[in-house]
């Protein structure tokens, strides 16, 4: 009998523990407050701003410099930038009237020694920016850079050089911003509960409070917008898009992306020939591609960089068998028996892919379908990861790849990447084309927007009529979100999410 | 006293040996952290840079030396930063540890409450429709993913029904969906082991003796078959626990549920050795504790063993 008394006391004990544990979930709430919550597909260990882009994605920091929607620079905590001597010397003008949310003033001094910390904290940093000494006086700051770098405005859009108040103690877990919206609580890689910021510098933010969660799984996210659980949902699976079309009460944002997918040539093998690389640069059908890996998400790309962008080459790149049959004759290639024969053996190729993001090897497998009608085989392998395989392997010829070319709405980055020796994708293809070297060369040396951009076109031409790289599709960015969300912008860049603007209507 | 300082000094000897094994296997594997610490893929970076960045962290040096300084900073009880959030290794993996432990618990409390019964019905109602419903059951449970259990447990309970959140920590309500997800999978299996070893159980002539000596069927069952059947069910206890905290990456992805495993793959894929070094060393503790626990649970649950061991000595 006293056993099953003590039974019935654990049981009762229980489940006072697990009711107590539901409605403490709940008292945070209070009623008619605007709130939303997001969930998006990027988990964040740690809040700190110099090494992740969760704070400036949250509203928690900003940048000295931002990305429009038109994907051009435009003054955010800066109001005004120049350089009198090539990019080696730059002064800004810090916005006056901006305050952090501890309710410190914005000054100089304050950027300064975000900016020192940041050089300090991330190591993509340190060799972005090149700092080599900063100076603040009043709202003026002058850095002067170890080397030029006429691209440093874009370079001070990356996320991991947003302002933080460094004097702060726990900027892991709570930085201090001068944001819309501050940190109330986090959670590692499971959420971001955020405040409202009524003293923010452009006016005050709709809602009340946000919640930032993550989930990596497409589908759970897919589902977590229909059961309730979140407002807005990043790149829901795009076969449950129709589903949540479906439901009357919610809606989808398509807007093309600036990621290129790419076939990277490898010049150690028989893509040093040019024919080669023509050739299979037709071989690739961009439509299908967008159509059958990515459900129609995407859009053919007609060069390195996105049309979204103002320096983007809009060619249109055709799917012509017969006309790579003939570079390839070109190139050496004799069709014997239905085979292409390369100095006496059946052209046999090697193509590196990787499952990171899944339509990448259904690319390869599309080109291997497509080179097996013109008598070459292909055989793919999968990498863990990419970048290593093709920089300690020798015997690869492609590789599928994905990048952001323009990151930051300059062509700076991949043209380095990949056209000047020393760059991480130069290194890895091989690639040899002091052309191309030329104009990566001048862009580093120009200041001036126009000019940048007329360089960034005249690469983009040069890089297609070598065919030194082939891009294959532009994928779109995909938001779901409740009808009941207002002000919604899906970011191009994919840098800004929760804005001061974006509201909620309250039933 | 012998046995446990005994106990203690294989502890330290197998962790040394587990620490320098792993260390050996991490650093001889291709690649490093260079390229995703320097965000390659965003920021231009010179081949130059990473090399710089490789010196600085020492990545040049031979093994050997490397392993000396880390043992150096493991005397110090510091187990060095993760090169991605520059957080202390300890912290990080302390911060992972209590959800990891709570999916676990409530898992195995999920395995116990639906194998238990169900195995032991299935042993009792032998070649039964209950036999047969658990043979099915076991045998879905089996075979179903359990990302897919996961996504169709999702979509029932938190879409159509609208009882649980669909993912993310914070309340027992949240716990709820992973660990239904894991603990009907590990059922399908201990519902087997439970029903074979009880069955064999049966057929024992002490079970026979208990029934002759005229105890009850409760009394029969609980008190002498079921503890004697417990030993197999106590060994894959133990894995299983393991297992379970070593991290279920699947579940922790679905349902954004951020365990240590997730945590521990990613440092993979990025080559964050320190986190991998700490994890691994966290985890060979954990074993050889569930390791002595459950040597210890048997000499609980099988009186024989005591005996047999008194007898030798």
């Amino acid at each position: 009998m006293t056993r099953k008394k003590g039974f019935y006391i654990v049981v009762l004990c229980l489940i006072t523990l697990l009711s107590a544990c539901s409605s403490a979930s709940n008292t945070s709430e209070a009623e008619g407050d605007k709130e939303i919550t997001f969930l998006s597909n990027f988990p964040s260990d740690t809040l700190d701003p110099h090494l992740s882009y969760t704070p400036v994605r949250a509203g928690i920091n900003e940048t000295l410099v931002k990305i429009n929607e038109d994907l051009e620079l435009e003054p955010w905590l800066a109001t005004g930038w120049k350089s009198n001597d090539n990019g080696k010397t730059w002064t800004f003008t810090i916005r006056e009237d901006v305050t952090f949310q501890n309710g410190k003033t914005l000054d100089a001094k304050a950027v300064k020694k975000s900016l020192e910390r940041s050089v300090e904290v991330s190591e993509s940093m340190k060799s972005a920016l090149k700092l080599d000494s900063v100076e603040a006086e009043g709202q003026t700051l002058t850095v002067t850079l170890q080397a030029q770098v006429p691209e440093l405005p874009s370079e001070l859009v990356h996320p991991n050089t947003a302002i933080v108040d460094s004097e702060e103690d726990d900027i892991e877990q709570n930085p201090v911003g001068t944001g819309p919206f501050a940190v109330a609580s986090f959670s590692p890689s499971s959420k971001v509960e955020l405040k409202g910021n009524a003293d923010y510098w452009d006016g005050e933010p709709n809602l009340d409070r946000a919640t930032f969660t993550f989930n990596e799984d497409a589908n759970a996210r897919g589902l977590a917008l229909q059961s309730g659980d979140a407002d807005i949902v990043y790149r829901p699976a795009f076969e449950s898009l129709d589903v949540l079309k479906e439901e009357g009460s919610i809606k989808a944002d398509v807007v093309p992306g600036i990621r290129s997918q790419l076939f990277l040539y490898h010049f150690g093998s028989v893509f040093k020939d040019e024919n080669m690389r023509k050739a299979f640069d037709l071989m690739i059908d961009r439509e299908v591609v967008a159509e059958s890996t990515l459900a129609g998400y995407a859009t053919a790309a007609g060069g390195p960089f996105s049309t979204e962008l103002p320096f983007a080459s809009n060619e249109e790149k055709a799917f012509d068998l017969e006309q790579a049959k003939k570079y390839l004759e070109e190139a050496g290639v004799e069709m014997k028996d239905g085979k292409a024969i390369k100095d006496g053996e059946q052209l046999s190729l090697k193509v590196l892919t990787y499952s990171y993001r899944p339509e990448l090897p259904l690319m390869a497998q599309i080109l291997q379908s497509n080179a097996k009608e013109l008598g070459i085989d292909i055989k793919i392998e999968q990498a863990e990861n990419i970048d290593e395989a093709m920089a300690t392997q020798d015997d690869w010829d492609l590789a599928t790849y994905s990048l952001l070319t323009a990151p930051r709405g300059d062509a700076s980055f991949f043209m380095n990447a990949a056209y000047r020796p020393g760059g991480y994708l130069y290194e890895a293809t091989g690639l040899n084309d002091p052309e191309i070297t030329k104009v990566a060369d001048q862009l580093n040396a120009t200041v001036e927007r126009e000019e940048r951009q007329k360089l960034a076109i005249e690469a983009s031409q040069h890089i297609n009529e070598h065919a030194l790289h082939s891009f294959i599709v532009h994928p779109s960015n995909v938001v779901a979100y409740k009808d009941s969300v207002k002000n919604w912008v899906t970011s191009k860049s994919e840098f800004y999410v929760l804005t001061k603007d974006l509201d909620v209507e309250t039933k | 006293m012998k046995h446990v300082i005994r106990r203690i000094l294989e502890l330290i000897i197998f962790l040394m040996f587990l620490s320098f094994v792993s260390f050996s296997f991490i650093k001889m594997a291709p690649g490093d952290p260079a390229m995703s610490m320097m965000k390659t893929d965003e920021v231009a970076v010179t081949d130059e840079q990473l090399n710089q960045l490789r010196e600085e962290l020492g990545f040049n040096e031979p093994i050997y030396v490397q392993y000396w300084k880390w043992m150096q900073g493991f005397f110090r009880f510091d187990f060095g930063n993760s090169y991605m959030t520059k957080q202390p290794v300890g912290e990080e993996l302390l911060e992972r540890l209590p959800a990891t432990l709570e999916l676990t618990i409530a898992s195995l409390f999920i395995m116990v409450v639906v194998a238990f019964p169900l195995g032991s019905l299935a042993a009792i109602y032998r070649n039964t429709l209950l036999d047969e419903a658990s043979r099915l059951f076991a045998l879905l449970g089996a075979s179903v993913p359990s990302f897919w259990l996961g996504l169709i447990f999702i979509h029932l309970f938190a879409v159509e029904l609208n009882l649980f959140p669909s993912m993310g920590m914070g309340s027992w309500e949240h716990l709820f969906l992973p660990s239904l997800t894991l603990g009907l999978a590990m059922a399908a299996v201990y519902v087997r082991i439970l029903r074979s070893s009880l069955l064999n159980s049966f057929g024992q002539e002490f079970i026979r003796a208990a029934k002759a000596r005229g105890l009850s069927r409760p009394r029969v069952f609980f008190h002498h078959a079921f503890r004697h059947s417990l030993l197999p069910v106590i060994t894959i206890f133990g894995v299983s626990l393991g297992s379970l905290l070593g991290g279920t990456v699947i579940i922790e992805v679905l349902f954004a549920y951020p365990g240590i495993g997730k945590l521990v793959v990613d440092a993979i894929m990025k080559r964050d050795y320190p986190i991998i070094q700490g994890y691994i060393f966290l985890m060979g503790i954990l074993i050889m504790l569930i390791n002595l626990a459950v040597d210890a649970s048997y000499h609980l649950v099988h009186p024989e063993l005591r005996i047999r061991e008194v007898k030798q000595r």
